[in-house]
């Protein structure tokens, strides 16, 4: 107590605000037997992402200014192309709609080092985006589970920053688990399926082409698939951290794998629907500019604002789904 | 052997039957024939035949030896000049089963004797057991007219597909250079000596025009399943006792005999009728420059015959209409395809490398499945194989030294087919196999194995070899199609209608290094990328830029003229530059009120004989307010400026836009470094200056400094600026969350 005038001295907390354990109402609180369906979870933690204005905002910062590193050379290299939309003889150039490809190829070769420069600029955003992408991981998973509502940028990246060297531990793990799946698909496993069907495993010493084009088209979809899998199974690893405060990250790809082998449908349907709301965003975003013959540019904020609160709905959702399992 | 007597006779009556009133020339096919009976193996890829040859001395010396093409020893082995060259050009390709002919014997049959001769294989320097050149020693020699009778008995084995030629494991034989043929006895360097070369690696063939009789006796399942160079004689095969069964064909004024059996392909005829593809602007222009009626310049009828794959059966329509479309156009353009049949065979899938091939009278195309019909699939490559037929097959220039001679003029005549057949080809990005129209603003990079690099993006890990840890290298993602689709979002990213316009595309040539000229000898040409350079769509845009120089009219006379008078023969350069040089005199280029007379002596020069690129660029285009009027009204004065950037110098026109949208358009000659003009007192701004806003020169190496606008708005940079930044926002956001 303290010695100041006791009606001066507020005591504004009651709770331990350190305590990180799973919210009540996903530690047993829910009917026995009975657990939130998917879109339940994906619900619950769509409003929890739109609730943060924000962490919103905030998140939109990379997506606006990082591309800017890609898309800058090109704007100011683009200049001498400018006289070409008035040439008399020359064929209609009303970009973004159409153009002739000559155009492209006559700017290329103008400027042979602008345009690759600018791509090769694009690899080590890639990778800082995927590990930012931890931070934010943290940040919304953390943010899902705590016991108080927070709102704040502070709370988020306060979340965000305690996960992400565990976080980061699981990134590293699961390099090894994505070039294993590489190599199922694409190296000497798939080899020898193509080759059941294919001599040599060579599509073009099929009889048929269309025989090597279907088997392409399965592996990428396995592919495709098998990834998925695999960030879900990482994301469940640091739900799993996020959880109970842990710190083993091998630990917690054992426990999310057990999570996952008992509840694949769920989780996966998790995923999917997750990942289906954010398609939905984009394809109707785009239906109404076509609509609309809106320009372009608005969907430079509308696509990431979007796809940003999915993403923040998919990793809460995903974290609250593994606290109801008690993982 | 009684059918040579018949041939004169049928050649000169062929010759008064041509179409288009054209006269043709003495055949000297009369003066060569080769009879066949040949038999393909039950296996399907061995070739046994006897072959008698009839050679006529043509020249004007004599020769003591026959010179004959083995080209399909090309592929007996790492020891072939072929395969050594390939090596050496960085090729390491080996066919899979490799292929060999084997004479057996050779005899001289002249004058009722029968004489065995030698058959002795050429050494090429660096391939000293190259067999695709055999010389035959006579024992007499054979006088300018005197002929010589020739029989031989040989095995072919040929390779599993290979370059061009060969067999696929499921049926198909596409038999090509198959048998031993005669060289060329010409005129070269000034002596009368065997044109004979090795098969190489940067070249194709050559031979004489010739009248060809081949009985071909194929297995029983190869029946309904067999096109030829030759025309199929009678109802059909006849049967064999043993179950095979034997086509007779007849081909005549060819310097090439191919054939193709399939047995699962579906066999489909269709007539060709000029009737069918009437372009009127295009007939009236040839009507107008030949002095002829629209009738008379339109293409006569014959049988068009297609070899297809069943699970291509739908692109038959688009087969034929490319064929068709191509036998009307350079019809047209140069005279009717004068033969009763044309063959197009699409390859099976398992022997792809014999696709995208020409033979007199039989082409191979090539197509996927999957592919828009607006990317030109096969339309692109059977209307380029069937044009091959008039540049090479009619027209047979020396593919050793001047292979730009009909690759050239076909990739040009290719280009304007295309484009006048059918809408313009669309850049597509692909997904599951399907393409879709549009094209990604730009591609992300990618990394060889062993490229540190590749960490950076995700796809590989790459460590380098440290002290306790060994070198790591491990692809972690794969790139692909349905991923793309995903990360790069191309139906909101890509810009959705880029065009490829085919004339123009030619330009591609630019981007690469032209090293030496195109009077360099194909077969000497430094490499592989070079004789695509200096055979394809080089010579294509110096014919383009010609043609666009000299206007339709004159154009359309100098290529009509040029493939009439070298039909069935085998011209050279000079043979084109004297028809030019004859019709181009006096052909301007003109402004609004200067003409310039273009020499086409130096144009060849600097396009031909040396190495130059043909370059100008804006310097200046400023407006200097200069004292008002009588009437007060503004008056400036306007400085253009125009720089010269290379040697060739030819006429340039160069046209000023004024503020009120009128424009003047003046004519440069070139033959100085700078064109630097002032225009006094004029009485509006000038607000754009462009070097030769028509693109008559093709050849020009840069188009984008070629203009110069005056307070250009920067839409288009606005525009490639944010499609950009929208395509990294999604890369970024996807692989944002990977890993």
């Amino acid at each position: 107590m303290s010695e100041q005038n006791p009606h001066n001295t507020l005591v504004v907390d009651a709770f331990p605000v350190d305590d990180q354990k799973p919210l009540a109402p996903f530690a047993g609180e829910e009917s026995p037997g009975r657990l939130p369906s998917a879109p339940s979870f994906l619900g619950s933690a769509l409003l929890l992402a739109l609730s943060r204005p924000r962490v919103l905002l905030f998140l939109m910062l990379p997506l606006l200014l990082l591309p800017l590193v890609v898309a800058l050379p090109v704007f100011l290299g683009a200049e001498p192309l400018a006289p070409l939309q008035g040439n008399p003889g020359g064929t209609e150039i009303d970009l973004p709609e159409v153009a002739p490809s000559w155009v492209f190829r006559e700017w290329t070769r103008a400027m042979p080092d602008t345009l690759p420069a600018a791509a090769a600029s694009l690899p080590p955003l890639l990778l800082f985006m995927s590990l930012f992408n931890l931070l934010v991981t943290g940040g919304w998973m953390g943010l899902a589970v705590s016991r108080r509502r927070e709102h704040s940028l502070r709370s988020f990246l306060g979340h965000g920053g305690r996960a992400f060297f565990p976080f980061l531990r699981t990134w590293f793990l699961g390099l090894p688990l994505f070039a294993f799946v590489t190599w199922l698909c694409w190296g000497a496993p798939a080899e020898w399926f193509f080759g059941l069907f294919l001599p040599e495993g060579d599509p073009d010493l099929g009889a048929s082409e269309s025989t090597g084009r279907w088997l392409e088209i399965l592996r990428q979809l396995i592919y495709l698939n098998a990834l998925f899998k695999m960030e879900l199974w990482l994301d469940l690893a640091r739900a799993s951290l996020t959880l109970g405060e842990r710190r083993s990250a091998l630990l917690a790809m054992v426990r999310s794998f057990w999570l996952f082998l008992r509840n694949p449908w769920g989780i996966y349907g998790l995923g999917l629907c997750g990942f289906g709301l954010e398609l939905l965003w984009i394809a109707g975003a785009e239906a109404i500019r076509q609509v609309l013959d809106a320009p372009l540019w608005p969907m430079l904020l509308i696509l990431p604002f979007g796809r940003i609160v999915m993403r923040g709905m998919r990793y809460a959702a995903l974290a609250r789904f593994a606290a109801s399992r008690a993982i | 052997m009684r059918h040579m007597a018949v041939l004169p006779v049928v050649l000169l009556l062929l010759g008064c039957l041509t179409p288009n009133g054209s006269a043709q020339e003495a055949v000297a096919a009369a003066d060569l024939q080769y009879e066949m009976d040949v038999r393909l193996d039950e296996d399907g890829r061995t070739i046994q035949a006897d072959l008698v040859v009839q050679w006529t001395n043509t020249g004007k010396a004599p020769t003591s030896e026959l010179r004959w093409h083995v080209y399909n020893n090309a592929w007996s082995g790492p020891q072939s000049l072929w395969l050594q060259e390939a090596r050496r050009h960085g090729d390491r390709s080996q066919p899979k089963v490799v292929g060999d002919t084997q004479v057996e014997q050779v005899r001289m049959l002249t004058q009722g004797e029968d004489l065995p001769l030698d058959w002795n294989y050429q050494s090429q320097p660096g391939a000293p057991l190259d067999r695709t050149v055999a010389i035959t020693p006579l024992p007499k020699p054979v006088a300018p007219g005197e002929t010589v009778q020739v029989a031989l008995r040989f095995t072919a084995a040929l390779p599993q597909a290979f370059r061009r030629s060969g067999w696929g494991p499921h049926g198909y034989l596409h038999a090509v250079q198959w048998y031993p043929k005669l060289g060329v006895f010409e005129q070269l360097d000034g002596q009368w000596q065997w044109n004979c070369e090795p098969y190489r690696y940067l070249t194709e063939f050559y031979a004489d025009f010739a009248t060809y009789q081949v009985r071909l006796t194929v297995p029983e399942r190869y029946r309904d399943h067999l096109v030829a160079t030759g025309s199929i004689q009678g109802d059909g095969p006849q049967d064999n006792a043993d179950g095979t069964v034997t086509y007779e064909t007849y081909a005549e004024q060819v310097h090439d005999y191919a054939w193709t059996v399939d047995s699962n392909a579906l066999l489909m005829e269709r007539e060709f009728h000029a009737e069918n593809y009437r372009d009127e602007q295009q007939e009236a222009l040839m009507a107008r420059a030949l002095g002829k009626t629209e009738e008379e310049v339109r293409p006569s009828s014959t049988r068009m015959i297609l070899l297809i794959q069943p699970e291509h059966e739908g692109l038959a329509d688009r087969y034929f209409d490319a064929v068709g479309k191509a036998l009307y156009y350079y019809g047209l353009w140069y005279g009717s395809y004068p033969y009763p049949t044309i063959s197009c065979v699409d390859p099976a899938n398992d022997a792809r490398k014999t696709g995208g091939m020409e033979y007199p009278r039989l082409i191979t195309g090539g197509a996927r499945l999957g592919r828009l019909a607006t990317t030109m699939s096969p339309e692109g490559v059977t209307v380029h194989e069937l044009g091959h037929q008039f540049w090479y097959g009619l027209v047979g220039n020396d593919e050793f030294r001047h292979a730009w001679l009909d690759e050239g003029f076909n990739t040009y005549s290719t280009a304007r087919v295309l484009e006048a057949g059918w809408p313009p080809e669309l850049e597509t990005w692909s997904v599951f196999g399907r393409e879709v129209a549009g094209r990604l603003p730009m591609s992300l990079p990618s990394y060889d194995e062993g490229e540190l690099r590749s960490v950076l993006d995700l796809t590989r890990w790459e460590s380098p070899d440290l002290r306790w840890i060994p070198a790591l290298s491990y692809e972690l993602r794969h790139r692909h199609d349905l991923e793309r689709l995903f990360a790069e979002l191309p139906p909101i990213t890509a810009f959705p209608r880029v065009e490829k316009h085919r004339v123009t595309d030619n330009r591609r040539v630019m981007d690469h290094d032209w090293t030496e000229p195109l009077q360099k000898p194909t077969m000497d040409l430094l490499n592989s990328s070079m004789r695509r350079v200096n055979a394809y769509r080089r010579p294509a845009l110096t014919l383009e830029t010609m043609g666009r120089l000299m206007g339709e009219e004159r154009w359309a006379r100098v290529l009509y003229r040029y493939h009439q008078t070298w039909r069935f023969k085998h011209p050279q350069p000079q043979d084109f530059l004297d028809i030019l040089l004859a019709e181009g005199q006096g052909a301007e280029v003109v402004g609004t009120e200067e003409r310039v007379t273009i020499d086409w002596q130096s144009f060849w020069k600097h396009a031909y004989l040396e190495n130059d690129r043909l370059g100008f660029s804006v310097h200046h285009l400023r407006n200097v307010p200069a004292p008002a009027a009588e009437d007060g009204s503004a008056r400036f004065t306007v400085y253009a400026g125009i720089r010269r950037v290379s040697d060739f110098a030819v006429p340039v026109p160069i046209r000023i836009t004024w503020d009120d949208g009128s424009s003047t358009t003046h004519v440069w000659d070139a033959k100085t470094w700078t064109w630097d003009q002032r225009f006094e007192q004029a009485p509006m701004r000038a607000v754009r200056l462009d070097i030769d806003p028509e693109r008559l020169l093709m050849l020009e190496d840069d188009w984008l400094d070629n203009s110069l606008q005056l307070d250009a708005d920067d839409e288009i940079s606005w525009d490639m600026g944010i499609q950009v930044m929208l395509w990294a926002q999604q890369v970024l956001q996807y692989y944002g969350g990977s890993g």
